[in-house]
C-alpha cells in the first residue's frame, strides 16, 4: 500500500480501464485496417517480392536506391508535382468561382446546378473513355470541333504526344474535379454569416471587395480542406492516364501512381511498387503537415482558441 | 448627422406583409425606439433604412436624400447588429478601420480614429485580439465602435443588448445612453425590451402586425396608451384589463362589469352606452384592507397570491366576476392568501378602449389628467384596424 | 485490489480477442495455405472465364445448363472477368489458394501459373484419351508444352495475317500485296500519297504492342528468348526489325504509333481509311458485321527479305487445371464442351478457327477469309512461354514508344530493355 500512485495517476488508469472495452474496437480496426497494411507495405519496400506476394530476398534500401537511380522515376515525381499543382490550382479557381455563382439566386439555377454536377454522375474510368473517343484524332469531336471553328484542320494526335496528351489530360481531371470542390465550396459559403455580408456591405464593401475581405477568409477552412483532399486524390488519379495514355509514351506521361502500377503488375516487382507507395505517402505526409501548419494557423483561433 | 424620414414605406415577402405603410420622421439627433414584439416588423423597418432590405413602396429619405434604392455602402448609415457580426478574421483594430479603409481614409486619420474611438470604449488593450477571444461584452463594445468610428449620419442598431447578461445589459444601457449625448448623432435602435425602450428612447415607435401602433414619448406612451396593445405591450406587472359597460348614470357615467360598480363624476359622452375595456394598471390600483376614502373602488377581492419585487409589492385578487386582477399592496405587507382587500383607484388612471376595435377612449378627458397636449403621434395614429382614419389631418 | 485485478483481467481478455482477430487477418492476408481450405463439394466445380465478347458468359451459361441437364447432380459455377483483369486477378487467386477448378486463360501465362505451383499437366484422368483425339494434333501437342508437359487444352485457336484493303490497293495501283519490308514501306507510301488514307498502321500504345514489333522481328529470322529464357530481342535482327517500323513511321504513311491502339486502328480499318493491318482471323468476323462491304484480302506479313520464311503468329487461349481439381466431374465436363457441336458455336461466335478435326470440313468454316487463315496455320508460331513473358511485353512496349518518339536508338532502347529484363528474369 506505500507504493500507490499519486490520486490524479490512479485514477486516469481508472479512467482508462473504465474506457477499454470501448476503446478495444476501434483501436483493433484501426490496426486491421491501417497500420497492419502500412507495416506490411514498409515491409514488403524492402524486401524483393513477387506478383505472388512471397518475399525472396531482404534487400533492405535496396528498392529505394534503384527506384532513384530510374531517370523514369525522377521525372514521374516531377510529373506528378505538376500535376497536382495544375489540377488543384485551377480546380480551385475555377469551383471557387461556380461556386460564388452558383449560391446566387438565379433563374435555371437548379439546372445550372444539376448540369455541373454531371461529371460526376458516371464513374471516372467511363467519363475517360468518353474523353478518348472526344479526342480520338479521326473521329473525336475535340478535332471535329477544332476544324469547324477555323483553329486548326489537321489531324491533332491528342494522345500520341505528350505535349498535347498531358495538359488534355490534366484539363480532364480539372473537369472531374470541379464537381465535388464546387460542391463542397458550395457548401462552405452558405455556412458564411450572411450578418457579415452585411456588416460588410453597411462598412462600404461591395463586390470584388465583399469577396476578398469577407468571403475568402471565411470560406478559407472549407478551402483548406478541399485543396487537401484534392491534392491527395489527384495526387493519386489513375483512371484519366491509365485510359488515355497508359502513362505513355515510354513512361512520357507517367504520375507516380501509373509507376506504381507499371512497378507491381507489369513488372512483378511488388517490394519496388511497395517502395513507390512509401515515397508517395511521405511526400504526400509532408504536404499535409505543411498545408495543415499553414492554411490552418489562426483558423481554429477564429473560431476558439480553447480549441488548441 | 441627419434626419430619417419614411413616407409609406411597405415590406412584402412573397404575400407576407412584414412592414405595412409606415410614416416616420425622425429629428436630427434623435434617439428613436422602435419597439415591439418579435416578427412586429421593427428589425425590417430597420433593414430598410439601412439598405439590407429593399422597400417594396414608399421612400426613404437621410437628410434630404432619397436612398430608396441606394446601396447600404453608399447610405453613410452604421448599423450594430443583434449577433455584432463581427469579421471573426480580424482584429478588433482592422474590425474598427474596415470601414475607413474602405472608404479611402488616409491611413493616418484612420489610425487616429480608431485610437479615439478605443479609447472612448475602453478598446485600447483588446486592439490585436480577435473577436473570439473577446468576451461577450467586449465584442459588443468592439460592434459599437465599428459603428462610431465611422461617424456616421445615422446610427442603427438591432437589439445590440439582448445577447448579454443582465447585469451587463444595465451597465450597456447606461453606457449607451452617456455616449449618445456625447455623440448627439441621430439613432434608430431596435428593442423588444419595453425598459430598454422607456429608459433611452426620446421617442418610442410601438410595431405589431407591421403597423405602427403609436408614436411618442415614454411617458406619452405609458399614460395615453393610444390602443389596447399599446396599452398592455408597456408596463411591468401588465395593465388589468376588465370588459364591461360604460353608460349614463346620474352623476356621470356609470361602468359596470361583473361583480364591479362604480360611477365617475363627468359629463357622459354621446356615445353611451357602449362596451368598453377597462384598463388599470397594477401600478395604479390599490388594495388594502380598508376603502380609502376620495378614491373610486373596485369592490373588494381574495388575495390569492402576492408578488413581492422588493421596494414594491403586487397581490393578485379574485374579484367578482372570477378575474383575477393585480394591485399594488404596501410594499413588503405580509397579507395571507385568502384576505379580503378593498380595491381603489383614481379617475385620472382609468383607461378605457373600445371594446371592438382596442382603440382609446377619451371618456375622461375633462377629468383633469396630467397630459396637458395630446400627443403628436396620439392624434396622428389610431388604433388597430383604425390606422387609416388618422390620414386626414 | 482484488477489484482492480478483476477489472485487468477483462482488459487483458480484450486484448487477446483483439490479438487472436488481427492473427487471423494476418494470415488470411499473407495467404498461408491452410487457412484458405476451400470447402469441397464433390458434385460441384468453379469455372473461370474470360469475355472475349458479349457473347462468351452467355454461351457458356447455356453450355453449362446444357451439362447440368445432361448430368443430373452436378453443378458448374461460372465466374467471369474481363480479359483487362484476367491475368491479375488469375495471380491474386492463385496467391489466396482458390483457383477455380477451371480456368481459360491465356497461353503465354502458363508458365507463371506453372511456376506458382497452381495447375496440374494433362493426364489421361482428367482428359480422356478419347477427347484427346479429337483435336487437331499440332494445336493439342504445341501450344501449351511447358518443360516437357503439357498443361492444358487449347480453348481458342486463331491465326494472324495481314487485311489488306483492295480498294485503296487498286486505287494506289498496286496489283498485289507486298511480301517484303521494301514492298511494304514503298506500297504504304503510295497509297498515302494516292488516296491520302495511312498505308500501314500498328499498335505502339495498347497491350498488344509488343507484337507489332514481334511479327517484324520473327520475319527477320529473330527471336525473343534464346533457349535458356534470357531476352534475345535486341539482336541485331530486332534493332533492325526497330529500325524498319520507325522508318516506315517517318514516312507519314503510318498514324502516330503512341497514339493508337489495337482497338483505335480496327474502326480505321473498317472505315476504310487504313491500306494494311495485322489482325487475328476474328477480325474478319467485325469486318463482316461493320465493314459495310469493304473489299479486302488476307496475306501473309511481309519478311525483311526474300528468302526469309513468313512466320504467322498463331494464337491460342488455354484451359488450365487448378491443383485442387475436382477431377471427377472436371473430367465429364471437358469431355462435354469439346464436342463439336459446342465448339462450332463458341468459334462462330468469337470468330475463331475450329480446334477440332472433326469441325475443319463444316460450312461454317469454309468462307474465303477464314479458309485463307486456316491455310496459314501450318506455318504459325505460338507465343513462346516463358515466365517472365509479360514483363517482356511491358519492357518491349516501353523500348518501341522509346525508340518511336526518339528518346534512343533502336539499339540502346531494345539493349535497355534486355538488360532490364534480364535482371529482373534473375537470368
Amino acid at each position: 500500500m506505500s507504493s500507490l500512485p499519486t490520486p490524479t495517476t490512479s485514477r486516469r488508469l481508472a479512467e482508462l480501464r473504465g474506457v477499454a472495452p470501448f476503446l478495444a474496437p476501434a483501436v483493433v480496426l484501426v490496426g486491421m485496417f491501417m497500420f497492419y497494411p502500412i507495416g506490411m507495405s514498409v515491409w514488403m519496400a524492402l524486401n524483393k517480392v513477387d506478383q505472388f506476394g512471397h518475399f525472396s530476398k531482404f534487400v533492405g534500401v535496396g528498392n529505394f536506391t534503384s527506384l532513384f537511380s530510374d531517370g523514369d522515376f525522377r521525372s514521374s515525381i516531377y510529373r506528378t508535382i505538376i500535376w497536382t499543382a495544375a489540377v488543384v490550382v485551377v480546380t480551385t479557381l475555377i469551383s471557387l468561382f461556380l461556386a460564388v455563382v452558383l449560391i446566387r439566386r438565379f433563374r435555371f439555377r437548379a439546372v445550372a446546378r444539376s448540369l455541373l454536377l454531371l461529371p460526376w454522375a458516371t464513374s471516372l474510368v467511363i467519363s475517360t473513355l468518353l474523353w478518348q473517343w472526344i479526342a480520338n484524332p479521326d473521329f473525336g469531336a475535340l478535332n471535329h470541333l477544332l476544324s469547324s471553328i477555323g483553329i486548326s484542320h489537321d489531324r491533332i494526335d491528342w494522345l500520341a504526344e505528350p505535349s498535347h496528351s498531358f495538359p488534355l489530360m490534366i484539363g480532364i481531371a480539372i473537369w472531374a474535379s470541379i464537381p465535388p470542390t464546387t460542391l463542397m465550396l458550395v457548401a462552405g459559403l452558405q455556412g458564411i454569416d450572411a450578418s457579415l455580408y452585411e456588416a460588410g456591405a453597411l462598412d462600404g464593401a461591395k463586390g470584388w471587395h465583399t469577396f476578398i475581405d469577407i468571403t475568402v477568409p471565411q470560406l478559407r477552412p472549407v478551402l483548406a480542406v478541399t485543396i487537401l483532399l484534392n491534392v491527395i486524390f489527384v495526387f493519386n488519379s489513375f483512371p484519366i492516364i491509365w485510359v488515355l495514355t497508359q502513362g505513355g509514351p515510354a513512361g512520357q506521361t507517367d504520375t507516380l501512381v501509373t509507376y506504381l502500377y507499371k512497378q507491381g503488375f507489369q513488372l512483378y516487382q511488388m517490394g519496388s511498387a511497395a517502395a513507390v507507395a512509401i515515397v508517395i505517402f511521405a511526400i504526400l505526409l509532408v504536404f499535409s503537415i505543411v498545408h495543415t501548419r499553414l492554411s490552418w494557423r489562426g483558423v481554429l483561433q477564429e473560431k476558439d482558441e480553447r480549441l488548441w | 448627422m441627419a434626419s430619417v424620414a419614411l413616407g409609406g414605406v411597405s415590406k412584402r415577402f412573397g404575400d407576407t406583409v412584414a412592414v405595412e405603410r409606415v410614416d416616420l420622421e425622425v429629428a436630427d439627433g434623435e434617439f428613436l425606439v422602435l419597439l415591439g414584439p418579435s416578427g412586429c416588423g421593427k428589425t425590417t423597418l430597420l433593414r430598410m433604412i439601412a439598405g439590407l432590405e429593399v422597400a417594396s413602396d414608399g421612400a426613404i429619405l437621410i437628410g434630404d436624400r432619397d436612398v430608396t434604392r441606394v446601396h447600404p455602402a453608399d447610405r453613410d448609415v452604421a448599423m450594430v447588429f443583434q449577433s455584432y457580426a463581427l469579421y471573426p478574421h480580424m482584429t478588433v483594430h482592422k474590425n474598427l478601420a474596415y470601414g475607413l479603409r474602405r472608404r479611402g481614409m488616409p491611413k493616418r486619420e484612420i489610425e487616429e480614429r480608431v485610437a479615439e474611438t478605443a479609447r472612448l470604449l475602453e478598446l485600447e488593450p483588446l486592439l490585436a485580439r480577435l473577436p473570439a477571444q473577446l468576451s461577450g461584452g467586449q465584442r459588443q463594445r468592439v460592434a459599437l465602435g465599428r459603428a462610431i468610428v465611422r461617424d456616421p449620419a445615422v446610427f442603427l442598431l438591432d437589439e445590440p443588448l439582448s445577447n448579454l447578461d443582465a447585469k451587463l445589459r444595465v451597465q450597456t444601457r447606461n453606457e449607451l445612453i452617456r455616449l449618445r449625448r456625447r455623440l448627439a448623432v441621430t439613432m434608430i435602435y431596435v428593442t423588444h425590451d419595453q425598459v430598454e425602450a422607456m429608459t433611452m428612447g426620446d421617442r418610442i415607435v410601438v410595431m405589431n402586425g407591421g403597423r405602427v401602433q403609436q408614436v411618442g414619448t415614454p411617458l406619452e406612451l405609458f399614460d395615453r396608451p393610444n390602443n389596447r396593445f399599446v396599452a398592455t405591450f408597456l408596463g411591468t406587472p401588465q395593465m388589468n384589463e376588465i370588459e364591461g359597460r360604460l353608460s349614463r348614470a346620474s352623476r356621470g357615467v356609470e361602468f359596470v362589469a361583473e361583480g364591479i360598480q362604480f360611477e365617475l363624476p363627468i359629463s357622459a359622452g354621446s356615445e353611451h352606452p357602449r362596451d368598453v375595456l377597462l384598463g388599470i394598471r397594477p401600478h395604479h390600483l390599490w388594495a388594502a384592507p380598508d376603502a380609502v376614502p376620495g378614491r373610486v373602488s373596485l369592490g373588494r377581492g381574495i388575495v390569492e397570491f402576492v408578488e413581492h419585487l422588493g421596494n414594491e409589492s403586487f397581490a393578485y385578487l379574485t374579484i367578482g366576476g372570477g378575474q383575477t386582477i393585480a394591485a399594488e399592496v404596501e410594499a413588503g405587507s405580509t397579507l395571507s392568501v385568502g384576505a379580503v382587500l378593498e380595491l381603489t383607484t383614481v379617475p385620472e388612471r382609468l383607461h378605457f378602449f373600445d371594446l371592438a376595435t382596442g382603440g382609446r377612449l377619451d371618456v375622461l378627458q375633462d377629468v383633469g389628467s396630467d397630459n396637458e397636449r395630446t400627443p403628436v403621434g396620439a392624434r396622428e395614429i389610431h388604433g388597430e384596424g383604425a390606422g387609416s382614419d388618422g390620414d386626414d389631418d | 485490489m482484488k477489484v482492480v485485478g478483476h477489472k485487468r483481467g477483462r482488459v487483458a481478455l480484450v486484448c487477446a480477442a483483439a490479438l487472436a482477430v488481427l492473427a487471423t487477418y494476418v494470415s488470411v492476408a499473407s495467404g498461408a495455405p491452410g487457412n484458405a481450405t476451400q470447402k469441397r463439394d464433390s458434385s460441384t466445380i468453379t469455372f473461370l472465364v474470360p469475355e472475349y465478347s458479349t457473347k462468351t458468359v452467355p454461351y457458356w451459361k447455356d453450355t453449362i445448363a446444357a451439362f447440368e441437364k445432361a448430368n443430373p447432380g452436378l453443378h458448374v459455377t461460372l465466374q467471369s472477368m474481363g480479359w483487362q483483369q484476367a491475368h491479375d486477378s488469375t495471380a491474386q487467386m492463385i496467391a489466396a489458394n482458390q483457383l477455380p477448378d477451371l480456368v481459360n486463360t491465356a497461353t503465354i501465362w502458363l508458365p507463371e501459373w506453372v511456376q506458382a505451383n497452381a495447375i496440374l499437366p494433362v493426364t489421361t484422368d482428367i482428359v480422356p484419351a478419347a477427347v484427346q483425339s479429337r483435336f487437331v494434333p499440332a494445336l493439342f501437342q504445341k501450344s501449351a508444352l511447358y518443360k516437357g508437359k503439357n498443361y492444358g487444352l487449347p480453348i481458342a485457336a486463331a491465326a494472324r495475317g495481314m487485311f489488306y484493303n483492295k480498294t485503296l490497293f487498286k486505287k494506289a495501283g498496286i496489283s498485289k500485296p507486298p511480301a517484303t519490308w521494301n514492298e511494304l514501306l514503298s506500297d504504304a507510301v503510295k497509297i498515302k500519297k494516292k488516296t491520302g488514307a495511312f498505308g500501314y498502321a500498328f499498335d505502339g500504345k495498347g497491350v498488344q504492342a509488343f507484337r507489332y514489333f514481334g511479327f517484324f522481328l520473327w520475319n527477320n529470322r529473330g527471336q525473343f528468348f534464346t533457349s535458356k529464357g534470357k531476352a534475345a530481342f535486341n539482336s541485331p535482327e530486332g534493332v533492325q526489325a526497330l529500325s524498319f517500323l520507325i522508318k516506315l513511321t517517318k514516312t507519314g504513311a503510318v498514324p502516330n504509333p503512341s497514339g493508337v491502339a489495337a482497338e483505335d486502328i480496327e474502326p480505321l480499318f473498317l472505315a476504310g481509311r487504313v491500306g494494311m493491318w495485322i489482325d487475328g482471323n476474328y477480325f474478319a468476323t467485325q469486318i463482316a458485321s461493320k465493314g459495310q462491304g469493304l473489299q479486302y484480302g488476307v496475306s501473309p506479313v511481309p519478311v525483311s527479305r526474300t528468302g526469309v520464311p513468313s512466320v504467322t503468329w498463331g494464337v491460342s487461349d488455354t484451359l488450365v487445371i487448378g491443383k485442387n481439381a475436382n477431377i471427377p466431374v472436371v473430367n465429364k465436363f471437358i469431355s462435354f464442351i469439346y464436342q463439336p457441336s459446342y465448339r462450332t458455336t463458341f468459334d462462330v461466335n468469337e470468330g475463331f478457327l475450329p480446334l477440332l478435326a472433326a469441325q475443319q470440313s463444316l460450312p461454317e468454316f469454309s468462307d474465303p477469309a477464314t479458309a485463307a487463315f486456316i491455310k496459314l496455320l501450318p506455318q504459325s508460331r505460338f507465343d513462346p512461354l516463358n515466365p517472365n513473358y509479360s514483363k517482356m511485353q511491358t519492357l518491349v512496349t516501353t523500348a518501341m514508344q522509346k525508340a518511336l518518339t526518339g528518346k534512343a536508338t533502336p539499339k540502346a532502347a531494345l539493349d535497355q530493355a534486355a538488360a532490364a529484363f534480364n535482371k529482373l528474369a534473375g537470368k
